[in-house]
Formats: C-alpha cells, sequence, structure tokens
C-alpha cells in the first residue's frame, strides 16, 4: 500500500522512511472462517497512520452473548445487519427473534453503493436469503388481514412444542388469579406424566374439563374460548424454523405494530419460546449449523420488574419507560442556535452543524454534535411567552420549568399551565432595554451609541467603494476648509477613545487579535493596506528624527502589533526568490559593517563612553541581563575565550563544596534560561495530569555530572524535553546525545519527547503510557 | 445566565411538518429566540446498564453518543474497574470515549478485560434506512 524509498512523498509534509516503515498496512478481504469473525475496523485516534487500517476480528468458535446498548440512530441496527450478514458467510445460521420495527428483512440486491466503502477492501457486496414471518395472532387481534408484506408468511404456534408453563403464559394474557395459575399448571404436569399429548386446542379444553385439581373452570374455559378467537394455532401456518435454516435462510420473526399489542403479551412470549425450543432442539441433533440469535428492541418485549409470567415474578429487566413512537416536536421553521447563527430546524445539518446546549453541571453554554430526524406532519400548540417570545411545538415535546422551591422539572407542553416559569436565555439591553439574546445590546447601533455617546447616522451602511472615495475627498475638503474645527474633532475623538472603559477596550482588542490568528493572510493584507498609503514615500532626515524621537518611551509595541509584524517578516522572507534574499543579506550586512567603519561623531561618544563607564561598577541583575541577552549569539574569539577561562579558574580555586554547587548551579543559570519556555509548558501539562514529575532542570539536582529536566524520584522516572536544533549542533545529532544522557542516566527510565511530540496533541497520552 | 419567563398563553396552533433533534450528553438546546429546549427523544437515549443482563453477556457494545458514565458503568461489569484506580489509565480510556465520533462504538470483551473503539462493517445487502 505504502511507496517506499528515502524520498518523502509528495503533498505530505514530513513523511519519511521511518514513517513508512511502521505505517499499518490497509486489511485485504482474505475469506471468512469459522473462528475468526470481522466486526470492523479499529479505531486509533491517535495515529492516523494507523486509524481504520485494522481489521476487528472476534473469536465465533465458542457460544457468547453480546450485549448492544444504544439509543436510536446510532447505527444499532446497522451494525446487526453487517454482522446477520457476514455470520452467515461464516457458516453460521442467523434467527431474528424480535424484528419490531420489520427493518431487517433482506432484499435480493447488495448493499448501496454509497455503503460500500465501509466494507473490506476486496469484499463483494450481494444479497442474502431471508424466511420473513408474522404470528398469525396479529391478524385477529388487529382485524386487518392486509397487513402482511409482500414476500413474507403466517406463522402459528405449533401445540406440540408447548409446555405447561406456556399454556399458563398464555392463559396470562386474559389474567388468571395465582391460584389458578398453580392449579392449572399442576393439572398440565400430571397429564404429561401420564402420556397426555395436547395436539388440538380441543384436547387443552378436555383435559381442563376433566381435571381435578384446577379451580374456577368456568371462567377459565371462558377465557379458552376467547383464545381460540384469535387463532393462534391454524394449523395451516405452522412452521418450524428450524427446517428453513437448514435450507440456508435466515429466519425472522416480524413482530411490526406489537405495539398495538398488550404489554404482557402471552402469545408472543409463547411463539419465541417455541421457536427457540425447535430450533434449540434442532442444533441439538447437529441439524443445522451454529446459531447467532438476534434479539433487537429487547427493552419493548421484556416484561417490567413486577410483571409475573407463568406465575414467576420478574426481578430484573431493562427500563421499559420509552416511548416507542419518536415525537416530532418542532415547528419547521423553529430557530435554532448553531455555531453558524441562528438557523430553522428544516434547514440544520447533523454533519455539519453544531447546536447550542446548556451545561448544568457547569453552568455554561456549549456547542455540541446532535442527531436530527426526518420531518412528519403534526399538530403544534403555540406558546406565548411573557417578554414577549414564542414557540410552537407538539403537545409531548417537553420545556424545563423553574418551581417556586428554585428546582428544575421537565414538563411536557400538553401539562404546561399560564404562569408557569420557562427557563430562557434572554436579558435587556443595556442601552435600550429591549430584551436580547445572550447579547449586551440588542443591535451594533445600541452598542456603538452606548460607547461613544455619539450617534453615528452612517453606521451600518454599506457604502460601495467609489462611494467610500467620494466620502473620503468630501471629508479632506472640509478639513481643509476647515482646519478648527477638524482639530477640535480630533480632539474630541482622542478623549472619547481616552474615556473608553477598559474592559471594552479589551474586548476589542482579544477580538481583533482572535480574529486575525484565525485569519493570518487577513491580517497581512490588513497590514499591506496600512502601509500602502506610505509606500515610496521618503522621508527627509529631520523627519525621520521626529518620529523617532515622538516615539521614544512612548510605543510599547503592543501584541497586535508584534503579530502583524512577524506575520510581515515571515511572508517576505517566504515569498523571496533566492537570489533576492542573498543580494538583501548581503546589503543588510554591508550597511552594518558601514556603520561600524564609519561611525558618526555621536556613536563615537557614545563607544568612548562604553569603555569606561563600566569599570569598577557593580551592575543591578536586570543590566546584567540586558547586557547578556545582547551578547548571545555572539561568536568569541579564542584569546578572549582563554582570558574567561582562566579567570573563572581563578575565581574557583579556593571555594568549598557547597559553595561550588550553590556557585555551579548560579552559572548554569546565567548561561542558559531556566525553566524555557518548552519545559514551563510540561510543568503545566505534567499539572494537569497530575504526574509525579518534578522539576529539576535548574541544577537543583546533578546525576554524574549530569542535570535532568523531570524527575520522577519514586518510581525512577527521567523525562528529558528537547529541540532538535539545538541538540544537533552542541552533540552532532540527537541520537548522540540521547546514548549521552542515557549513560548518565544509569539505573533511570530515561525518556525523551522532542518539540514536536511535547507539542502535539497527544503528549498526554504518551505521559499517561509512561506510567501505564 | 438563565432566566426565566411566565407563560402568558397556550393555544392550538396549525398541523404541519415538524422536526425532531437530539444532543446526545446534555439532553437540551437553545431555540432562536432564547428558549432552553428539552431533547425531543431524550427518552430513548440510555441512562445505565441494566446489571443482570449485562452479566450474562461476555461482549458489550456501547455507542459514541452514550454517556461516559454509561460506559464507564460497561467497563466496569466487564472487570477493568482496576483501571479506574490506575488514575492515568482511567484518563485515557476517557479521552479515547470523548474522541470518539458518529457511528462508532466502545467494544468491551469480559473475558479479556479489554476494550476497543471499532467502526463497524456495513452489511453487504441491501440496508434499510431510516424512514424507508
Amino acid at each position: 500500500m505504502f511507496r517506499l524509498g528515502l524520498e518523502p512523498i509528495r503533498n505530505s509534509n514530513n513523511t519519511y522512511l521511518k514513517d513508512m516503515l511502521f505505517k499499518e498496512k490497509e486489511e485485504v478481504f482474505s475469506g471468512y472462517s469459522r473462528r475468526q469473525f470481522p466486526m470492523g475496523f479499529v479505531r486509533d485516534y491517535y495515529n492516523k497512520d494507523r486509524d481504520m487500517k485494522k481489521l476487528f476480528t472476534i473469536d465465533i468458535s465458542q457460544a457468547f452473548r453480546m450485549l448492544l446498548l444504544a439509543s436510536t440512530r446510532t447505527g444499532k441496527s446497522f451494525t446487526i445487519r453487517g454482522m446477520i450478514d457476514r455470520m452467515k458467510k461464516c457458516g453460521m445460521s442467523v434467527c431474528i427473534l424480535s424484528d419490531v420495527k420489520n427493518e431487517y428483512y433482506s432484499s435480493k440486491n447488495p448493499v448501496q453503493q454509497k455503503f460500500r466503502n465501509k466494507l473490506i477492501k476486496g469484499e463483494i457486496a450481494e444479497g442474502i436469503p431471508m424466511k420473513v414471518f408474522r404470528p398469525t395472532f396479529f391478524q385477529y387481534l388487529e382485524g386487518n388481514a392486509s397487513r402482511l408484506p409482500e414476500g413474507q408468511e403466517w406463522c402459528s404456534i405449533d401445540l406440540s412444542l408447548l409446555q405447561p408453563r406456556d399454556f399458563v403464559t398464555m392463559m396470562d394474557f386474559l389474567g388468571l388469579t395465582k391460584i389458578q395459575k398453580d392449579s392449572m399448571e399442576r393439572a398440565l404436569y400430571e397429564a404429561k406424566q401420564a402420556g397426555f399429548e395436547i395436539k388440538v386446542w380441543d384436547d387443552f379444553r378436555t383435559l381442563i374439563e376433566n381435571s381435578e385439581f384446577i379451580q374456577g373452570k368456568a371462567q377459565i374455559l371462558n377465557r379458552l374460548y376467547k383464545i381460540n378467537f384469535y387463532n393462534p394455532f391454524d394449523a395451516n401456518h405452522r412452521i418450524k424454523p428450524s427446517n428453513y435454516m437448514a435450507d440456508g435462510y435466515t429466519t425472522d420473526l416480524n413482530l411490526q405494530y406489537f405495539n398495538s399489542l398488550e404489554k404482557n403479551n402471552g402469545f408472543l412470549q409463547v411463539t419465541i419460546a417455541s421457536w427457540l425450543r425447535d430450533i434449540i432442539d434442532a442444533r441439538k441433533e447437529k441439524k443445522i449449523p451454529p446459531v447467532m440469535f438476534v434479539v433487537d428492541e429487547c427493552a419493548r418485549i421484556v416484561p417490567a420488574v413486577g410483571d409475573t409470567v407463568a406465575k414467576y415474578e420478574i426481578l430484573e429487566s431493562i427500563d421499559t419507560d420509552t416511548a416507542y413512537d419518536v415525537n416530532f416536536c418542532l415547528k419547521h421553521d423553529t430557530l435554532i442556535q448553531t455555531n453558524n447563527g441562528n438557523k430553522k430546524i428544516s434547514d440544520l445539518d447533523d454533519n455539519n452543524d453544531k447546536i447550542v446546549s446548556w451545561n448544568f453541571k457547569i453552568n455554561k453554554r456549549i456547542k455540541t454534535k446532535f442527531i436530527k430526524r426526518k420531518p412528519e406532519i403534526k399538530k403544534t400548540f403555540k406558546i406565548q411567552l411573557e417578554n414577549g417570545t414564542f414557540v410552537e411545538a407538539t403537545k409531548e415535546h417537553k420545556f424545563f420549568v423553574k418551581l417556586e422551591n428554585g428546582s428544575i422539572i421537565e414538563k411536557t407542553v400538553d401539562k404546561l399551565k399560564i404562569n408557569d416559569e420557562i427557563l430562557t436565555e434572554l436579558r435587556n439591553c443595556e442601552k435600550c432595554g429591549k430584551l436580547t439574546s445572550n447579547k449586551k445590546y440588542c443591535s451594533k447601533k445600541c452598542a456603538f451609541s452606548d460607547r461613544n455617546g455619539i450617534k453615528n447616522s452612517n453606521y451600518n451602511n454599506k457604502w460601495s467603494n467609489d462611494k467610500k472615495k467620494q466620502q473620503s475627498e468630501k471629508i479632506k475638503k472640509w478639513r481643509k476648509d476647515n482646519p478648527d474645527k477638524a482639530k477640535q474633532l480630533d480632539e474630541k475623538c482622542r478623549k472619547i477613545k481616552q474615556n473608553m472603559p477598559e474592559e471594552d477596550r479589551e474586548i476589542q482588542r482579544q477580538k481583533v487579535l482572535k480574529y486575525f490568528r484565525e485569519n493570518p493572510e487577513r491580517a497581512y493584507e490588513f497590514c499591506r493596506k496600512n502601509s500602502d498609503h506610505n509606500k515610496g514615500k521618503k522621508f527627509s532626515e529631520e523627519h525621520r528624527y521626529k518620529i523617532g524621537q515622538s516615539n521614544i518611551g512612548k510605543h510599547t509595541i503592543s501584541e497586535e502589533n508584534k503579530i502583524k509584524m512577524a506575520i510581515a517578516v515571515k511572508k517576505y522572507w517566504s515569498e523571496i526568490s533566492l537570489e533576492d534574499f542573498l543580494i538583501r543579506s548581503k546589503s543588510i550586512s554591508r550597511k552594518s559593517k558601514l556603520r561600524m567603519k564609519n561611525p558618526t561623531e555621536g556613536q563615537l561618544k557614545v563607544q568612548e563612553k562604553f569603555k569606561t563607564m563600566h569599570l569598577n561598577k557593580k551592575m543591578s541583575i536586570e543590566t546584567i541581563n540586558k547586557i547578556s541577552k545582547s551578547r548571545r549569539g555572539i561568536k568569541l574569539k579564542q584569546s578572549t575565550k582563554e582570558k574567561l577561562r582562566e579567570s573563572t579558574k581563578r575565581i574557583f580555586k579556593n571555594v568549598t563544596d557547597k559553595e561550588m554547587k550553590e556557585r555551579c548551579r548560579k552559572a548554569y543559570l546565567k548561561t542558559s534560561k531556566s525553566p524555557n519556555e518548552l519545559e514551563k509548558y510540561c510543568m503545566n501539562i505534567f499539572k494537569d495530569i497530575d504526574v509525579p514529575l518534578k522539576f529539576v532542570g535548574d541544577g537543583k539536582i546533578w546525576i554524574n555530572r549530569g542535570n535532568p529536566d523531570f524527575i520522577d524520584e519514586e518510581n525512577k522516572i527521567i523525562v528529558e524535553v528537547y529541540c532538535d536544533y539545538f541538540k544537533i549542533k552542541t552533540h552532532q545529532s540527537v541520537e548522540k546525545y540521547k546514548e549521552k544522557r542515557i549513560k548518565q542516566f544509569e539505573g533511570w527510565k530515561v525518556f525523551f519527547f522532542d518539540e514536536s511530540q511535547v507539542k502535539s496533541e497527544y503528549f498526554k497520552s504518551m505521559v499517561d503510557d509512561i506510567y501505564a | 445566565m438563565l432566566k426565566t419567563s411566565k407563560i402568558i398563553s397556550i393555544e392550538e396552533s396549525e398541523t404541519t411538518e415538524c422536526y425532531d433533534i437530539s444532543v446526545p450528553k446534555y439532553e437540551n438546546f437553545f431555540l432562536g429566540n432564547g428558549i432552553l429546549s428539552h431533547n425531543c427523544f431524550a427518552s430513548q437515549d440510555i441512562v445505565s446498564i441494566p446489571r443482570r443482563l449485562a452479566k450474562q453477556c461476555s461482549k458489550i457494545m456501547v455507542p459514541y453518543n452514550v454517556n461516559f458514565e454509561v460506559a464507564k458503568d460497561a467497563m466496569k461489569l466487564a472487570g477493568l474497574a482496576e483501571a479506574e484506580v490506575q488514575a492515568n489509565q482511567y484518563n485515557k480510556i476517557r479521552r479515547t470515549f470523548e474522541r470518539m465520533e458518529k457511528f462508532d462504538w466502545m467494544f468491551i470483551d469480559v473475558n479479556t478485560k479489554s476494550y476497543d473503539i471499532i467502526r463497524p462493517l456495513a452489511p453487504l445487502s441491501w440496508a434499510l434506512e431510516t424512514g424507508e
């Protein structure tokens, strides 16, 4: 799959041989086996090269139960369909016991083209044969025989497969007392022991009539008559699912519109039980291959806690307090807050948009993903609120209502009352008092007028470029004609700017910074435009001097300007051609040399001053730092280096060990900035993760003349953080540096992280791995 | 900040096209006019794991949009609770879980006491889509 070679792959940054060698190869389909069942592809969020490349398989040589717990629209049925089709291919037989939505019926057609990228590479899409059956009692209970979909068949319960308990379960459907249930089960059990078989429904009736144990016979016989009315034992539709499974079909029990039945439905339970019994028997006799049972929407089939099935009480069950039908809640033109402004609910795209929700734990707005369903036509209700807003929703939709005691509850629309207090996110505009949604001001106009105290009639006007030019010319003319008035106006503007509250100014600044960080190109354009009007102008020396003097001590370059300058410089040097670069760099060095060769009188005076002013003077730490900063990067001559060496030797001649250590530490701190930015970054991360790694890179701890960056003394772990550039400079290569460090810290576990690794998203997980 | 507003009136309105949206974890969302609405079909979201049922299963799968507490519960049942004690490992699982995307599943194997995040394969035969 991947090209091997020494050159990096085109159109990909920093992809070299080592990366290519360790890349996971994409799995290719190599046939189905009876042992390994392919489930899907493994997600590796931390390594993009390995993500979705490795096939995830499970061992199916032994029986197992799998629990899929998921809400609607999570791809639950889609996943199971994939499993069913492949189980069939692996030589297993499949039985779907509760197809509540009638969604598993298979088509002869292969999977749609859009899903084929989710198959294993080389796997062939094809239709899987399936037999779908629908219990006959649906026909009688609903009184509508036309509900049977095309290609499906009716199926009835085979009496010969029923156990005594099954009969009691069926009677449960019409209600029985506990004594009646017990007595009936005993009668059925003893009849079975005596060899009495129930082949027809009438046999069951005669058994009850002749039994001595059963209590309340008349009532039970009346119920038997009612059950027979539903005709669940229709002899024409008796099937054995195992017969079809032996022929290679997947069997499916269609329970669509099961909601119309009563919850604790005896027929349903007995149908499922008889199917299970038949399939298990067939498997014991090895008539069919191993079987995979699918019980979909089991929350709806399993009885609730406290219910009884054939006199047995259900102790634990799945939460059944869920509605089968989805509530189609909000009117199509309802506006929803998204990351792209307010959008109509009908226009929302759950793949691209994020909607705003409220996190009650931290009391903050959060933008999250959401799930959207297809629309349905429903009756709506209009709810008008005190603040002038309204919402139209169906009666099933819920809103948050605040009670008098301060607690918040959920209420459906049909239970809402007038004067109920609904949670909203509204506040009053600080200027005009109108209601706004989470903003200080209701409009830009209000915001502008409130801050400056002036209402600008042209605010928010959208002019064309020509119009803008005309306007600017007009202003220029007016300024020329009325210089006094223009001065007054400028002063007024200056005052307004000065009086602007710092909070507002900070907000404004942050907004601009954020915008420029996100859009560096726009920042560059902005700088370019601003500098355009001075382009080509040559200022006189006097003018330059004036500008220089006016700027001394006044301007500390703001972060905003720093970013702008950095971007502009980067852009300039990235766009410049090699030839231009050489010429430019030469000219810069020539200029600086010329300045040194032909210094002005002022410069000479300063040089002389510098020669004498530092002699026998104790400088403050600040000035020392300043000087050291200015000297960084300067290459010293060999002679001066030797002089320095001798002087340090002289200093350290008569010093004790403790003092020596302290001096070393101080000297070390002077030569290198510690902790540097990378180390500071790491320290913050270690704090976040609560890892016992302490920073000792400022010379606190020395091991074999080596000072580690971070240390965990308990676990004997050392973490070294470095930049490739400096290590190559000092140690010739990173590997040599690592070898040297490992030798120095013998007996310790040493981990190395370079700058790119530290600043990557996965650094936290890498650190976790150390302790894992 | 959240505030409240009193209801003045509730009237029957027209019968029109209605939509459903649901936020998996927070179960609420803001309408354009600032009203905080509850999830449309939150009742179907999974809140907890049926313990006895899960204990009988050797493999458990939970999807991307399930609450992490539910996933943690599933991992505890699978014997991965030891991981919780080791805080670092637990954090890693949480971070992995938070990265899960649409249609991803967490597969927990009780026998091997391991977990994986997988993207399931598509069916070979025609896949029925919602609404069809």
